[in-house]
C-alpha cells in the first residue's frame, strides 16, 4: 500500500493535470461551452508546474508503482518543459482560435490530456508505461489535428496523422513484445541487466525488438525516414495545433529514448541500437535542411525546420555521454523557446481578415512591421544557428558532445546542414526586408502575441550573457541517468 | 491415448510465426492495400492482434502474467484508437464525400 | 512431450453432441414443417427493411456514432472480469481503483450525454 501511495505522491503533477481536464470536460459540457476555460486550464498547467518542482527529487532517481515509473533529474527537467511548452501553446491558440470562430471547449481539456501522456512518458520506466503515455499523447493529437472540422486539409491531416501514428504505436507494440519475449521483462533496469549473460540467438531477438521500438519512437519523434507524415499535418492542421505539434511533443519523445538508450541503457546502445539512432539523426538533418529549400507554405517550412532539429537533438543522445545527454536538453529547451517565438509571429500574421500561410505573402513585411520582422529574422537567424544567438549554443553543446565522442561524421554533417538551412532562413529574411509587398499583419497584435515575441526575443538575444545557468540545469538532470 | 498428438500442440515457434505473419499481412494491407481507409483501419487492428498474440505467447512460455496485463492495455487502447478513427473518418467523408484512399489528397507532400 | 488432453475430451464430446442435436433440428424442420410458398412472405415487413438485399449498401452516419460510443464502453469489461474474479485478493486497494476507473469513464458518459451525442436527432 505505501508503494502505491509513494508512486500516488510521485505522479501527483500528472495526475492533478488528468483530474482538472475531466473536470473541465464536465463544466464545459454542462455550460455547453459558454464558459470560458482558459484560465482554469492555464491555471492547472501552473499548479502542475509548481508541485513538479516542489516535489522534485533532484538526488537520486525515485521509483514508484513497482518500477512503472521514475522521478529523477531527467523526468523532472523534461515535464518542467512540456508544461511550460503547454502554457505557450494554450496562450498561443487562444486569440487566433476565437478569430477564426472555431473555438470550442475541448480543446482544452484535450491539451491537457494530451500533456498527461507526455508526462507520463518522461517518467516512465517500464515499456507498459511508455506505451500508455505515447498513446494518451497520441489520440489527444488525432483529435487535435482534425480540430477544425469544418476544413478539408484539417481532416485530411488528421487521418493521414491518425493512420501513420497507428502504424508507428503497431511497430514499436510489436517492438516491446519482442524485447518482453526474449528477456522476460518490460523493466528497464531489469531488461539492461537481463541482457548480460544472454545468449546469442535472444540477444538478436532483442535487437530487433529494441529497433523496432526505436523506430516507433522515430516515427512520433519525425526523424527521417519516417517522417513522412510531418510536412501534411503541420500544414493541414489549424496553425495553433501545429505550433502544440512543433513545441511539445518532441520534447516527450527524445527525453524517453534518452531514458531508455542512456546510464543504464548503453549497454542497449551497446547491442548496435544506437546505430539505428545515429542513422535517424544523420537523414533527419541532411533532408531537413535540403527539403526545406523547395517549400512555398510557411507551415511546411517549418515543419522541415522541425524534422532537421529532431535529428541536431538525437545527435546528443547519439554521443551517449553525459554531455551530449545535456547538450540535447540544453538545445530542446532552445528549440522550444525559438519555436515559441516563431509561432507567435506566424500566428499574427493575417491579411484581409484572412491567415496568411504562403511565403511569399511575408513580401515587404519588414517595411511595414520593423519591429516584429527583426523578431522574426533573431527566430530564424537562431534556428539556423548564426552566433550570438541561442541557437548557435544548443547546436555548439550538441556538435562538441558529439566531436567529444567521436561521431565526427555526425557533427560534420551537423555543421553543413546547418550553412544550408541558415541559407533558407536567409532567402526568407531577404523576402521580408528586400521585396515590396502587401501588408499581412492586423493590428493590434494580441497581447498574449506580442508577450511571447518579446520573451522569446529576450531569452534568445541574451542567452549569450548567461549560458552557465541553464547549462547546469541540464547538467544536473542529465547527471541523474549516469549515477 | 493422445501420445502421439504432438503435432496438434503449437509451440511458441507457432504462435510467433502467425503472429508475424498477421503483423506483415497488416503492415502489408496499409502500404499496398490502398483503396479504402476502413481497409487500412483493419490493417492497423491485425498489427495489434498480431502483437497481442505475440504477447500472450510469450507470456505463457515465461510463466509470467505481465505480458498478458500489457494484452488487456493494448485491448482497450485499440478500442479509443478505433473509435477516434472512425471518428476522424466520419469528419473526413462529411467534407470530401469518400474514403477513398486516392482521394485523400489535398496536401501534397 | 504430448500435454494432457483429457480435460478437453469433454469439450469434443459436446461438440459431436451439439452438432449431431443441431443437423436432427434442421433436419427434423425440413421434412416435417409444412410448405406454402407465397410472394407476400419475401416482401417487407413491418419495418421496412426489404428482406433480401445486397448487405452492402450504405449505412446512415449516425450507425457509427453509435457503433463508436459502443466500442469504448464495451472494453471496459475486458478490466472488469478480472478484476471481479481477483477482488477477493485485492481488496479496498482493488475497490478504490475501480471506482475510480469507474468515475473516469462516467465523466466521459456525461461529456458524450451533455454535448448530444445520445440522440437519434
Amino acid at each position: 500500500m505505501s508503494e502505491t501511495l509513494r508512486g500516488l505522491y510521485l505522479l501527483q503533477p500528472t495526475l492533478f493535470i488528468a483530474g482538472a481536464a475531466m473536470l473541465l470536460l464536465v463544466v464545459g459540457a454542462f455550460s455547453n461551452g459558454k464558459r470560458d476555460l482558459r484560465l482554469p486550464a492555464l491555471m492547472t498547467l501552473l499548479v502542475a508546474f509548481l508541485l513538479q518542482i516542489l516535489s522534485a527529487e533532484f538526488s537520486t532517481p525515485v521509483t514508484g508503482f513497482g518500477g512503472l515509473i521514475i522521478r529523477d533529474g531527467l523526468s523532472d527537467y523534461g515535464a518542467a518543459l512540456l508544461l511550460v511548452g503547454l502554457f505557450v501553446s494554450l496562450l498561443l491558440a487562444d486569440p487566433w482560435f476565437r478569430r477564426e470562430g472555431i473555438l470550442r471547449f475541448e480543446w482544452y481539456p484535450l491539451v491537457l490530456l494530451s500533456g498527461v501522456g507526455m508526462l507520463l512518458l518522461v517518467s516512465a520506466h517500464n515499456f507498459m508505461t511508455l506505451y500508455i503515455g505515447l498513446e494518451l499523447q497520441s489520440l489527444a493529437l488525432y483529435v487535435l489535428a482534425t480540430f477544425h472540422i469544418r476544413d478539408l486539409s484539417s481532416a485530411e491531416s488528421g487521418v493521414k496523422y491518425f493512420i501513420l501514428g497507428s502504424l508507428a504505436s503497431g511497430i514499436l507494440l510489436f517492438g516491446i513484445s519482442l524485447v518482453y519475449g526474449f528477456s522476460g521483462t518490460l523493466d528497464f533496469s531489469v531488461l539492461a541487466h537481463a541482457i548480460e549473460g544472454q545468449e546469442q540467438s535472444a540477444v538478436s531477438g532483442l535487437i530487433v525488438g529494441l529497433t523496432l521500438v526505436v523506430i516507433g519512437l522515430g516515427f512520433k519523434l519525425s526523424a527521417v525516414p519516417f517522417h513522412m507524415w510531418t510536412p501534411d499535418v503541420y500544414e493541414g492542421a489549424p496553425t495553433p495545433v501545429t505550433a502544440l505539434f512543433a513545441i511539445v511533443p518532441k520534447v516527450a519523445a527524445v527525453i524517453i529514448l534518452a531514458r531508455l538508450m542512456l546510464g543504464e541503457g548503453a549497454i542497449i546502445s551497446a547491442l548496435g541500437v544506437d546505430r539505428v539512432l545515429w542513422a535517424l539523426s544523420f537523414l533527419s538533418m541532411l533532408w531537413g535542411a535540403l527539403a526545406a529549400l523547395g517549400q512555398t507554405q510557411i507551415k511546411r517550412l517549418l515543419a522541415y525546420s522541425a524534422i532537421g532539429n529532431a535529428g541536431y537533438a538525437l545527435m546528443g543522445i547519439v554521443a551517449g555521454t553525459e554531455d551530449g545527454l545535456a547538450a540535447m536538453l540544453v538545445y530542446m529547451t532552445i528549440y522550444l523557446v525559438t519555436t515559441a517565438g516563431v509561432f507567435a509571429v506566424v500566428l499574427s500574421l493575417r491579411s484581409d481578415g484572412q491567415a496568411i500561410e504562403r511565403l511569399e505573402d511575408l513580401k515587404g513585411f519588414a517595411q511595414h512591421h520593423p519591429l516584429v520582422a527583426v523578431l522574426l529574422g533573431i527566430f530564424l537567424f537562431s534556428l539556423a544557428g548564426i552566433p550570438p544567438l541561442a541557437g548557435f549554443f544548443g547546436k555548439f553543446y550538441v556538435f562538441r558532445a558529439a566531436l567529444e565522442s567521436g561521431e565526427v561524421i555526425l557533427a560534420i554533417t551537423g555543421a553543413l546542414t546547418s550553412v544550408v538551412a541558415a541559407f533558407y532562413y536567409l532567402r526568407l529574411i531577404r523576402l521580408m526586408c528586400f521585396d515590396s509587398g502587401s501588408v499581412p499583419q492586423e493590428r493590434p497584435i494580441p497581447a498574449e502575441y506580442a508577450g511571447i515575441m518579446a520573451v522569446s526575443g529576450v531569452l534568445v538575444l541574451l542567452f549569450l550573457l548567461a549560458p552557465s545557468a541553464p547549462v547546469a540545469f541540464a547538467q544536473s538532470a542529465a547527471a541523474s541517468l549516469f549515477p | 491415448m493422445f501420445e502421439n498428438a504432438h503435432w496438434f500442440f503449437p509451440s511458441l515457434t507457432h504462435y510467433l510465426v502467425v503472429a508475424a505473419l498477421l503483423f506483415t499481412l497488416g503492415a502489408f494491407g496499409l502500404f499496398v492495400g490502398r483503396k479504402n481507409i476502413i481497409v487500412l483501419l483493419m490493417a492497423i487492428e491485425l498489427i495489434l492482434l498480431a502483437v497481442n498474440i505475440n504477447l500472450v505467447a510469450f507470456s505463457a512460455a515465461l510463466e509470467d502474467a505481465v505480458g498478458q496485463v500489457l494484452v488487456m492495455f493494448i485491448l482497450t487502447v485499440a478500442a479509443a484508437e478505433a473509435a477516434i478513427g472512425l471518428a476522424i473518418l466520419v469528419v473526413f467523408f462529411r467534407l470530401r464525400g469518400s474514403i477513398e484512399v486516392q482521394d485523400v489528397d489535398s496536401l501534397k507532400g | 512431450m504430448a500435454p494432457d488432453l483429457g480435460p478437453y475430451l469433454a469439450i469434443a464430446v459436446f461438440l459431436v453432441v451439439a452438432g449431431m442435436i443441431s443437423l436432427l433440428m434442421v433436419m427434423a424442420s425440413f421434412v416435417l414443417a409444412p410448405r406454402a410458398p407465397d410472394p407476400e412472405k419475401n416482401s417487407a415487413y413491418e419495418c421496412g427493411f426489404a428482406a433480401f438485399s445486397d448487405a452492402r449498401s450504405k449505412f446512415d452516419v449516425r450507425f457509427y456514432l453509435v457503433a463508436i460510443l459502443f466500442i469504448i464502453f464495451d472494453l471496459e469489461v475486458a478490466f472488469l472480469f478480472p478484476w471481479a474474479v481477483a477482488l477477493g485478493g485485492l481488496g479496498v486497494f482493488g475497490l478504490v481503483s475501480m471506482l475510480v476507473f469507474l468515475g473516469v469513464l462516467t465523466v466521459g458518459f456525461i461529456y458524450e450525454w451533455k454535448s448530444g451525442a445520445l440522440e437519434w436527432e
